[in-house]
């Protein structure tokens, strides 16, 4: 039981002023007010010493507080994760780079296409159809039939037959019809082979004599659709036949474009808000 | 806390810290310094400070920071006091109030503000400025009685 007393009665006014009295309090203190309405003018008082905030007093320096904010999310990788990484993106950038450089466009995979088109198609009984370019659908049709045709040998041309026709042993995987390994052997046979006329070949020969009758004519085509610059070069002038240095220009020209696709992925990394940090234990990724 | 929380803090509690700090110190730009330097000690101890305790924490180094400017400077004049302390043809209750206040003593004052302005209880003022719950209620007992009885004389004035 609370007793209030005009010993104590301002203490309970002032707690009772800053909101700190308890129900059973507060009571007391109105009870003792309703015995003594003198004091009530006291308590008024009271109440009226609150200090009251003045809104309009603002802090006007608050960007001078501010910190900046990271957008970025940062990754720390542990150690062991480090090399992986790093090897992960090698193998990334190379093997993207190599699929730029031998796309699908690509004169080198053309001739595949024409070896693997031609070796499982209809056409490998008819010998004039070398010297066309093969028919894009059917070739799709074709190359999936063909991945388990391995031929694994090429035998030499018959001698009647080699005139203004080189050729050499050939070992075509067409397990793997994209790999950049077939692609190379490809550009070998651009690099070597002159255009060769339509001729009789050997039923057991003929697949092979395909694929090296059509990959010049194929090259040619492709470098007359990329317009490239027919400007006097360093090739013109070396002492090599026409068909050699036309190869040469083709393989010069798509490496060129490959080089530039890759230059341009490199700058899309560059932008796409990515980084690579690779410290002394810490491998970071931010983006 | 971090940075986003660490300026939403800024934009939520400066004001009122400053304005604290300013009837605390009597002095704007004593005032402009505490604040600056209460959200420095924040972001020094962001990794410790939660978000919900950072009012308090503001508060408690803004009182530490005013009380002990004060005593480093005994060139301390509380000038937020109006000239003027009451005049009938002018009665504002807020000047009144201001004037009472400068009556007191730093740590007094800082007590009443953190009382009116922040709402704190007996308890929580007792965290902040490091005194048990009976020294806050001797402390703003004496400091209501103060204020009251300015006001009073004035009103007898009148």
């Amino acid at each position: 039981m609370t007793m209030i007393t005009w010993e104590n009665y301002e203490k309970y006014m002032v707690m009772y002023a800053d909101g700190e009295l308890g129900t059973a309090e507060e009571q007391a203190l109105m009870a003792f007010l309703y015995e003594n309405p003198e004091l009530q003018s006291e308590l008024t008082a009271f109440t009226m010493t609150k200090m009251i905030p003045d809104a309009t007093e603002t802090y006007d320096r608050k960007e001078s507080l501010l910190q900046p904010v990271e957008d970025k999310k940062v990754i720390v990788l542990p150690v062991w994760r480090r090399y992986a990484i790093a090897a992960g993106v090698a193998l990334l950038l190379m093997v993207g780079g190599a699929r730029l450089l031998f796309n699908e466009n690509n004169v080198t995979e053309r001739a595949y296409h024409s070896v693997a088109g031609n070796v499982s198609g209809s056409n490998v009984a008819n010998p004039v159809a070398v010297t066309t370019v093969p028919d894009k659908n059917n070739l799709a049709a074709n190359i999936p039939a063909a991945k388990n045709d391995v031929i694994p040998t090429v035998p030499p041309v018959q001698a009647d037959n080699r005139k203004g026709v080189k050729t050499r042993p050939v070992k075509i995987n067409t397990a793997k019809p994209n790999t950049p390994a077939i692609a190379m052997e490809a550009v070998a046979m651009v690099e070597t082979l002159p255009v060769a006329e339509p001729m009789p070949i050997s039923t057991e020969q003929k697949n092979i004599a395909l694929a090296v009758t059509n990959v010049p004519a194929l090259a040619i085509q492709y470098r007359e659709d990329e317009t490239v610059d027919e400007a006097k070069s360093f090739v013109d002038m070396l002492p090599l036949a026409e068909t050699k240095k036309q190869g040469m220009k083709t393989l010069a020209g798509e490496v060129a474009t490959g080089y530039g696709r890759v230059s341009s992925l490199t700058q899309e990394i560059a932008h796409s808000n990515v980084s690579v940090k690779i410290s002394r234990k810490k491998l970071v990724l931010s983006f | 806390m971090d940075a986003r929380e660490y300026n939403t803090c800024v934009h939520q509690l400066s004001d009122a810290l400053f304005r604290f700090a300013w009837k605390c110190t009597g002095q704007q730009s004593d005032a402009h310094d505490v604040v600056q330097g209460s959200f420095e000690v924040l972001w020094q101890k962001k990794e410790e400070v939660s978000t919900a305790k950072a009012k308090a924490f503001l508060f408690q180094v803004a009182y530490r920071q005013s009380i002990d400017n004060y005593r480093k400077r005994s060139r301390f004049m509380y000038t937020d006091a109006p000239e003027e302390s009451y005049s009938p043809v002018n009665p504002d209750l807020k000047k009144v109030l201001d004037s009472a206040l400068a009556q007191l003593d730093e740590r007094s004052r800082a007590l009443v503000l953190l009382k009116d302005y922040e709402g704190y209880s007996y308890d929580e003022i007792g965290q902040i400025t490091g005194l048990n719950e009976s020294q806050v209620k001797v402390y703003l007992f004496r400091a209501r009685k103060t204020l009251k009885e300015y006001l009073v004389s004035v009103e007898n004035i009148l």
